[in-house]
């Protein structure tokens, strides 16, 4: 265990008439050393505020963190050993690229031999090399990024903080700066916690997701781990997209679950449901990938309300007795769009389906 | 891993005040943060707060001390009160006879109230026309008026009034000599209310223009234009949006504008006449009467609306404000569309302008007159008095505003830092703090030094002691036991050993310690006989080479090196502090043989001014001792640690009590700082107008890339500050040249400053002289300002405009 966050509340007290408010209640966090931890959530949730308790920059109300085994609660930001890259990544607007990456080695009094060295090494990384003497307005948002991510590296810190540090880019460069940072992380294996509210970005780059919701931890797990078995409804709708049907179990065998959904009966085969007994009420969580429509062959009758063409898949909004269900279908094969009202045949992959307790 | 019981399990309901010790311990962890924070507000207590309680509570006692209504019976002396009046008296509360003076009185204040509500409408509508003219209707010349407009703000608080007596006095450029009115008694001529009122008007509508012109720009113009597409015709637009968008600000400049002119001193002393208004008779209380009661009593009451209209300003109206503070000017720009009102207010704002640029050529004009209105012929008699006998008051203010110019910013940016950016208890306090020394009268400032600084004030003393050694062991130590061990031998041997000082708080002839030794001993002692005075100067020997033995002694420990260095300036900052005389002393000698006039003030003055900054006075430099020495050895955890630190609160506490025991009467210091009460507002204004605009990341940033708090906001938040740091340096150093109200009972024979020596002495030496010290002044300070645009642009590479508007 490397970084410890344990049972830590976060109350911001009333102010100018607001209620106070319970920004974090209990969170427990556990990453090891050299991993990447995204903390997931919709805005509001309390990953930023987690973030900068990490930082220092608020301190908890309640619970400890731990750093290597040490209690930090205390100890104030510039004393940490940490390192942060900011959503609007906070150049130093009045000192060009060089002095902003130099700032923290200026602070730790480090030689100007060593200073330019390690400097040159990160410029190298994040391929700034002949920048050095650039003014943060002469740089585009691209690089804007980079040289905060070179700044924080530089440190060679003991965790490092990013808070929403790709949000700004357009989405190519999202989507390359995402695959950089991935590599680097694990060349360098520095520790990392990140906070996005993109959960693709958080499958892409983490080892570990922590999924969080109004203050509390939904679920951590690894990225297939999440997408694929999530604990909550909150998740799964979260993670990805994601139906649901409401069932009950009819028959309970080993690893063998009989669904009752809508009438029809859903068979799935997985160790992993083995507490449920026969009669629970259950959410059946049904990715659109999942979902098969077709003119003629399937378990279920249903309508297609919406039909959109979106390029590698087709999006059908189905009515299924009533109940409103999304549907990506991209068989190649069958790309004809079925048009609206066309009442259609629908079947689910069934082994992939997940179940959850209602 | 390890078990760790979590806070959480301890379940508390933290009530507000252990939170805010809580926040407290949280700012504790950074001393610096802890230095500027208790700093502060020391400097607010002892400025501004305790001058200005003073002032108020002296107003209800008499001279001997009991509680006297007096001053505020006679307001309602032959009224239906008569009754409740005499009730008081025979209850011994009212000390002194109130009858015939009720008439007066009442007139007074009902005409200030008056002359302030005119000018303040008028001032307002003339800063509204001048706003909607540069922002709305794009007159042509824009710039020009908008500096035209300015003008008032850098000059001396009566060029105005002395500009119109010449031009329309009784003996006028225009009443007499263009128009050959001959004026006699009765007859309606500038002097009384409505001359006071158009020279109000013409001084202080400049304030209502600068905040009209920033509210005007941040109007969103999309408002206006999703009006105008609902079918809203200009004038219905004009009345229905945009009218009550500019309503805060109308108000609040309408309030600001009541406050400044019910304040001043200088308009009204010079083109009242038979009117007078409660400024000017506070000013006759002190100076004709000596009658401090009087003075204070009155001071209370022109505070009153003073008072309630800045808190109205302040919670209300800027709660009700819809337009952003903070936000930049918007992009889309609205223009007044209708020819017509764009000529009526071209034309309008075109003759106010003309009207200033008569005003101030006439002031500059008439210091290079004989005697103007009788005899026009040119002469440079004016100007060859002014740089003989007039030159000591012209350096001295000089040097005082520009020794404070530089304390003012910085404070002032200090404290914009901490407001915006910090959280802690009381900051509503500091930030109030910091703008009511500048709000208030300045004559109630004045006052309050007096009454503060006139008089050893023990328990100011006291309590400085306990705030600076409070500070001092929460700085030093983290644990009670640790404190209490450093703290109460500290502070006890600090007040045994300021005995060895002849005068001071404790042992000196009237000190506390002092008197009671005198009935044991039977002996009375004074100054000369204390039997363990060694004198103020070996006093200052001793600490300053306590300091420097402290230095050596941490430089023998390799990691203390820079620790050490700093201590050994302290040392020998105390030591020069007793050297210096001995270097200025032969400069005085030669300055006064000399025999040309300038060459002479300069040595004579240069002398006293190169003494000013090591002469602190002893319980500022106390107070001062005690951060400078907790930041020194703040981080000092090596050889002897408990006691370098007690005998440090030793000297800090020692310094402390002896020497003048808080009076500053008559030195450089009560003008000093009187200036810098006066100016902080506006340097911390424009410093939270800027903080306000960088993005708190920024500042982060820095912390978790190890800065601490001092390293940051040196690094980081003063450089991007600055062009903020530059106009409070110009805002102070404008404030300290033109004060006249807050510094005109501080001045001395040794310290004169001159807009106080243009009114004690106007009649005497004429006009047209008060008119030269006025052109002097506005040079200077346009000289000030040229300069530091200069600097700000060339040498700071700073591109940005400096934005005055965010002083106001």
């Amino acid at each position: 265990m490397y970084l410890e966050i344990d049972h830590v509340e976060k109350v911001f007290p009333p102010r100018g008439g607001a209620k106070e408010v319970k920004a974090l209640d209990g969170i427990c966090i556990e990453i090891n050393k050299g991993e990447l931890v995204t903390m997931l959530g919709p805005s509001g949730c309390g990953k930023t505020t987690t973030l900068r308790l990490i930082a220092g920059f608020e301190f908890p109300t309640g619970g400890n963190i731990l750093l290597d085994g040490k209690l930090i609660n205390n100890i104030p930001t510039h004393k940490r050993d940490m390192s942060m890259v900011f959503q609007s990544y906070a150049i130093f607007p009045h000192l060009n690229v060089y002095e902003n990456i130099a700032y923290g080695l200026n602070v730790q009094k480090i030689s100007n031999e060593d200073q330019k060295r390690r400097i040159n090494q990160v410029l190298e990384m994040v391929h700034l090399e002949g920048y050095e003497t650039r003014a943060p307005n002469q740089l585009s948002g691209g690089q804007q990024q980079r040289v905060a991510l070179a700044r924080a590296l530089v440190m060679e810190p003991k965790v490092l903080l990013m808070d929403e540090p790709l949000s700004n880019l357009d989405t190519k460069l999202r989507e390359k700066m995402r695959f950089e940072i991935r590599q680097l992380q694990k060349e360098l294996g520095f520790t990392c916690v990140y906070v996005t509210h993109d959960q693709l970005e958080a499958m892409v780059l983490s080892d570990k997701v922590v999924v969080m919701n109004a203050g509390k931890i939904e679920q951590i797990g690894a990225p297939r781990e999440i997408y694929r078995y999530p604990k909550t409804k909150f998740v799964a709708d979260f993670i990805g997209r994601a139906n649901f049907l409401n069932g009950i179990i009819k028959k309970f065998s080993q690893d063998n679950l009989e669904i009752d959904v809508e009438g029809k009966s859903i068979f799935l085969s997985d160790p992993r449901y083995a507490y449920f007994r026969t009669d629970d009420k259950v959410d059946v969580v049904i990715r659109p990938e999942m979902v098969h429509v077709r003119r003629e062959e399937g378990k279920f009758d249903a309508k297609i309300i919406q039909a959109a063409y979106l390029g590698e898949s087709i999006e059908y909004v189905l009515d299924l007795n009533g109940k409103q269900i999304t549907a990506h279908e991209t068989d190649p094969a069958r790309l004809d769009i079925i048009p609206e009202k066309t009442s259609v045949k629908v079947s689910f992959i069934e082994n992939c389906l997940h179940v959850l307790k209602s | 891993m390890t078990e760790i019981q979590p806070n959480i399990l301890k379940k508390k309901k933290t009530s507000g005040i252990i939170r805010q010790i809580r926040e407290i311990g949280l700012i504790a962890r950074d001393p610096i943060l802890m230095i500027a924070l208790i700093f502060s507000f020391i400097f607010l207590i002892i400025f501004i707060f305790y001058p200005i309680l003073r002032t108020v509570i002296r107003g209800f006692v008499s001279d001997t001390g009991q509680t006297d209504l007096t001053q505020f019976a006679r307001y309602f002396d032959g009224t239906v009160f008569d009754g409740i009046t005499k009730l008081l008296k025979s209850a011994g509360l009212i000390l002194q006879e109130t009858a015939k003076y009720g008439r007066t009185y009442r007139i007074v204040f009902f005409d200030t109230i008056k002359m302030g509500l005119m000018s303040s409408t008028c001032g307002t509508i003339v800063g509204f026309i001048f706003a909607y003219a540069t922002v709305r209707c794009n007159v042509p010349g824009k710039r020009f008026v908008h500096l035209l407009a300015l003008v008032p703000t850098v000059s001396p608080p009566f060029a105005v009034a002395i500009a119109m007596i010449q031009l329309f006095g009784r003996n006028g450029l225009v009443t007499k000599t263009l128009l050959g009115i001959r004026f006699s008694t009765g007859m309606n001529d500038i002097y009384g209310m409505d001359g006071l009122v158009i020279v109000q008007t013409l001084t202080f509508f400049s304030v209502s223009y600068l905040m009209l012109k920033s509210m005007m720009e941040r109007l969103d113009a999309s408002m206006e234009e999703a009006a105008e597409t609902l079918g809203a015709s200009r004038f219905y637009l004009f009345r229905t949006i945009t009218l009550p968008l500019l309503i805060p600000g109308i108000a609040a400049s309408f309030m600001l504008l009541f406050v400044e002119s019910l304040a001043d001193l200088g308009n009204p002393q010079f083109i009242s006449g038979n009117t007078t208004v409660l400024s000017s008779q506070i000013y006759m209380a002190v100076i004709g009467e000596y009658n401090y009661q009087k003075a204070s009593a009155l001071s209370f009451v022109l505070l009153l609306p003073t008072l309630i209209v800045y808190l109205v300003q302040r919670y209300y109206i800027s709660r009700r404000s819809y337009i952003s503070v903070t936000g930049k000017p918007t992009v889309g720009k609205v223009y007044e569309k209708s020819n017509i009102i764009r000529t009526i207010f071209a034309v309008l704002v075109y003759i106010i302008c003309l009207f200033i640029v008569v005003i101030y050529l006439t002031v500059i004009a008439s210091s290079f007159v004989k005697n103007w209105g009788i005899n026009f012929t040119p002469t440079l008699s004016n100007w060859t008095k002014m740089f003989g006998r007039g030159l000591e008051s012209i350096l001295d203010t000089t040097f005082l505003s520009l020794y404070a110019t530089p304390i003012a910013a910085l404070l002032g940016m200090v404290i914009a830092f901490l407001v915006v950016r910090k959280k802690f208890p009381g900051k509503e306090v500091l930030d109030f703090g910091s703008n009511i020394g500048g709000a208030v009268p300045g004559t109630i400032v004045g006052m309050g030094f007096i009454l503060t600084f006139n008089f050893p004030n023990p328990w100011l003393a006291v309590f400085l002691v306990a705030a600076g050694s409070w500070f001092f062991i929460t700085c030093v130590t983290d644990t009670w036991k640790k404190r209490i061990a450093i703290l109460i031998p500290g502070v006890i041997i600090g007040m045994v050993f300021s005995c060895l000082d002849d005068g001071g708080f404790l042992w000196g002839p009237n000190g506390w310690f002092g008197i009671n030794f005198q009935r044991i001993t039977r002996n009375a002692i004074t100054e000369s006989t204390n039997p363990f005075g060694i004198g103020l100067n070996n006093i200052y020997y001793i600490v300053g080479a306590c300091f420097i033995l402290l230095s050596l002694f941490l430089s023998t420990q390799r990691s203390y090196r820079s620790m050490g260095k700093t201590a050994f300036w302290v040392g020998i900052y105390l030591l020069v502090n007793r050297i210096i005389p001995y270097v200025t002393k032969p400069i005085r000698i030669y300055g006064k043989q000399q025999k040309i006039r300038w060459w002479k003030a300069l040595c004579t003055q240069g002398a006293d001014y190169l003494e000013v900054p090591f002469s602190l006075p002893t319980f500022f430099l106390g107070v001062c001792l005690f951060f400078i020495t907790a930041m020194i050895i703040y981080q000092y955890r090596g050889k002897f640690e408990k006691m370098i630190k007690t005998i440090l609160l030793i000297l800090s506490v020692m310094i402390l009590f002896t020497g003048d025991q808080m009076q500053m009467n008559g030195s450089a210091y009560i003008i000093l700082f009187a200036f810098l009460v006066r100016s902080l507002p506006a340097s911390v204004r424009s410093g939270i107008a800027a903080l306000q605009q960088i993005d708190n990341s920024i500042e982060e940033a820095s912390t978790i890339l190890g800065g601490d708090s001092q390293y940051t906001f040196r690094k980081v938040t003063l450089p991007l500050i600055l062009p903020a740091l530059m106009t409070g340096l110009i805002f102070s150093f404008t404030r300290h040249m033109t004060s006249l109200s807050a510094i005109i009972f501080l001045v001395t024979a040794k310290w004169q400053i001159v807009t106080a020596s243009i009114m004690s002495g106007w009649e005497q030496d004429g006009i047209s002289y008060a008119a030269t010290y006025s052109s002097v002044i506005i040079v200077l300070v346009l000289l000030f300002i040229g300069i530091m645009s200069i600097v700000t642009r060339k040498i700071l590479k700073i591109d940005t405009n400096i934005d005055i508007n965010s002083a106001f």
